[in-house]
């Protein structure tokens, strides 16, 4: 049967990310996604030497930005790309792991853990100097006299096309959530990773995904692409909608306001006297009170400051939003301030309810609906706001389509069983043989309770290589495997990196 | 918040600084219940309250004071206060009563100052409410005030209709309750 092993959070994990690449790389993205937020702590080209990383965390830790987990276990990961590979790294690589130790931290494999992960870029060659040095440090790590705590070397073959690197970078990540959980020595075998560049390699498959990537592509095609509000008829409606509502609320507002003008007090100053002894009668002051139309104006502002600050704005710009595509937000953006201002003029104009307003009523209320008309505009239809959210999108599509790529690869279940293992490749050049050392494939609950009644089997896995995680999708299967490349501290390691990296 | 930063005592008060964000700068000037707005030509500089130097801003005992921070020379932050608490506040007590002498549907309210302490106070700070409705209705005049029997008295017309005397309360705001009790 599946091994179900304990997947809660066990080690905090500490992530150097010292390539060349921007914020929003996929790896970055993922770790994001794969980890809450106070589970590990990123630090980007940060080239913090080892004394100021280990100060760091500790105030991380004690501000409590981060959870230490009780068995204070920490796994580090570095990863850079291997033409970054120099003395000086190596130097600091030692500093750290003798600081680590000094610090407590032991060779205990199930303690504390330390990942490098060097990424080839293959349309940017190394030269033969280079190479040679590359062995040599690689060679260093190994040596023998400054083994200071546990280390695992990787390489990520980027082989010039993203969903190559994409797929070993997505393993490394379940590797790196693997060796989180508290039952890690359950699913792998820490102690296989020595003396050597090892690879990996990770294929997912989640039955419904396929279906949800279809859609999600037809969605953002369609914001993208076409337009659902060409001429904003909507907008024009929706506003119509809003202001025709306001405009009968202010009306009520104000025949409230008329029918309870007794109710301001006014001075008895102001009364006249009339009469005398017990007859005697005092007079209000004629006519409408001057101050009373300063209180009907302040009553009007209250009224319109209620309308600009109303939380139905909300649900209004979000129907909107819901509402307009792309090119009918960017058709928006280039409405001008009197054109957008002329718009809700015409309506406001044009609605039975304000046929007896004043002008100058109607004007306050068109200057206050402007406010949420700007709001709008400002929040999902600037140029800036447009551009991001369009990056956004197509960053997203990308992401869908490659998905699809992958959630596409077996019809059903069953016949990914049949052929995960088999389609689950390194992706390394072949020059070298790649010996595998550990495959696991990890199933959710229901995949795990359905195995007890139907006996299912996974093409060339033993069932103690399989085990139950939460962590994924209801009839999510991820296979992973994990192969010796390029042994060090060999004869010929120099030739085989001349083979694979130039 | 400014707001939770400030604490009150009984001649004066002191400000702790905000951690996170430097550049502030803190300044104050008193005010009056009969102020249309704050002057703020006036301004005072507010030195930070710290462990090393624990400093408290002293001011007339029973003064409004309005303080704000600056941040490049653009107001971030204010709130208002009455220094002054101790002891029992002064009552203002209120009625309102039919007198028909005003008009068949005319009553009277008598606003009264009861413990000989006196002043102007702008209409801003107190109201006429209709507890029914949830409506103010703000008095015709800019400001009640005492006369010499410490009285202020007005006229309402309640049209059958428009509201429920006993549900019309006076009302006044924060300020003015910081300084007086309103009582019926």
């Amino acid at each position: 049967m599946p091994v179900s092993i304990n997947g809660m959070y066990d080690a905090l994990l500490v992530i150097l990310d010292e390539r060349n690449v921007q914020n929003d790389s996929f790896f970055k993205k993922e770790l994001e996604q794969a980890f809450d937020l106070r589970k590990y702590v990123y630090y980007q080209n940060a080239s913090l030497n080892a004394d100021e990383l280990w100060k760091d965390l500790e105030k991380k830790i004690a501000d409590e930005d981060v959870l230490l987990p009780g068995s204070e276990r920490i796994v580090f990961c570095t990863y850079m790309d291997i033409c970054d590979l120099n003395q000086e790294w190596l130097d600091r690589f030692r500093e750290r792991m003798a600081i680590f130790k000094t610090r407590g931290m032991t060779q205990d494999r199930m303690q504390h853990y330390y990942l490098t992960f060097f990424r080839y870029e293959a349309n940017h060659p190394l030269n033969r100097d280079k190479i040679s040095d590359v062995s040599r440090l690689l060679n260093e790590l190994w040596n023998p006299s400054s083994q200071s705590m546990h280390h695992s070397e990787f390489l990520m073959y980027a082989g010039g096309l993203g969903g190559n690197l994409n797929a070993q970078e997505k393993g490394m990540i379940r590797f790196l959530e693997i060796l989180s959980t508290r039952d890690c020595s359950k699913a792998i075998t820490i102690g296989n990773f020595t003396e050597a560049l090892f690879v990996l390699s990770e294929t997912e498959y989640y039955e419904e995904n396929a279906i949800n990537c279809r859609k999600r592509i037809d969605q953002i095609e369609k914001w993208l692409n076409q337009e659902s509000d060409p001429n904003l008829d909507f907008f024009v409606q929706s506003i119509s909608m809003k202001v025709s509502e306001w405009l009968s609320r202010y009306q009520e507002e104000m025949r409230q306001f008329q029918k309870g003008t007794g109710l301001y007090p006014i001075s008895v100053s102001e009364y006249t006297a009339k009469g005398i002894g017990p007859f005697r009668k005092y007079e209000r002051p004629a006519g409408l009170h001057p101050k009373l139309n300063n209180e009907k104006k302040q009553c009007q502002r209250e009224f319109m400051n209620r309308m600009v600050s109303s939380e139905e704005k909300e649900a209004w710009k979000e129907r909107l939003r819901q509402q307009m595509a792309f090119l009918d937000l960017n058709n928006l953006s280039k409405k001008e301030n009197e054109e957008l201002k002329g718009m809700i003029q015409n309506v406001v104009d044009n609605s039975e309810a304000s046929s007896r307003l004043q002008q100058e009523e109607r004007n306050s209320f068109v200057e206050a609906f402007k406010k949420w008309v700007d709001e709008f505009v400002s929040e999902e239809a600037s140029e800036p706001v447009l551009q991001e959210e369009r990056n956004e999108k197509a960053a997203e599509l990308f992401k869908n389509v490659n998905e699809l790529e992958r959630a596409s690869a077996f019809s059903d279940l069953d016949s990914c069983f049949e052929q995960i293992r088999s389609a689950t490749r390194y992706r390394v050049p072949g020059v070298i043989t790649t010996v595998d050392v550990e495959q696991l494939a990890i199933i959710n609950n229901q995949v795990g309770q359905d195995w007890k009644i139907r006996g299912y089997t996974i093409a060339g896995i033993q069932e103690q290589d399989v085990i139950v995680l939460n962590n994924i999708y209801p009839y999510e299967i991820v296979y992973m495997k994990f192969g010796k490349y390029i042994a060090l501290n060999q004869q010929n390691t120099e030739q085989q990196l001349q083979m694979v990296l130039s | 918040m400014l707001k939770e930063r400030i604490t009150i005592c009984e001649t004066g008060f002191q400000i702790r600084k905000e951690n996170r964000d430097s550049g502030r700068l803190a300044f104050y000037t008193v005010f009056s219940l009969r102020d249309t707005a704050i002057d703020r030509s006036q301004a005072h500089p507010v030195t930070y309250w710290d462990a090393m130097n624990p400093s408290m801003q002293r001011v007339d005992t029973k003064s409004f004071v309005y303080v704000w921070e600056e941040k490049n020379g653009v107001e971030i932050d204010a709130y208002q206060f009455y220094v002054g608490t101790a002891g029992a506040k002064p009552r203002i007590q209120w009625s309102i009563e039919r007198d028909r002498h005003y008009g068949e549907n005319a009553y009277m309210i008598k606003l009264k100052w009861m413990d000989h302490i006196k002043e102007r106070i702008h209409k801003r700070h107190i109201w006429l409410k209709d507890e029914q409705s949830g409506r103010k209705y703000g008095f015709l005049r800019e400001y009640i005030e005492p006369d010499v029997n410490e009285e202020d008295r007005y006229i309402i017309d309640v049209l059958p209709g428009t509201a429920d005397v006993s549900c019309l309360i006076i009302e006044g705001d924060e300020l003015l309750h910081q300084k007086y009790l309103i009582v019926r």
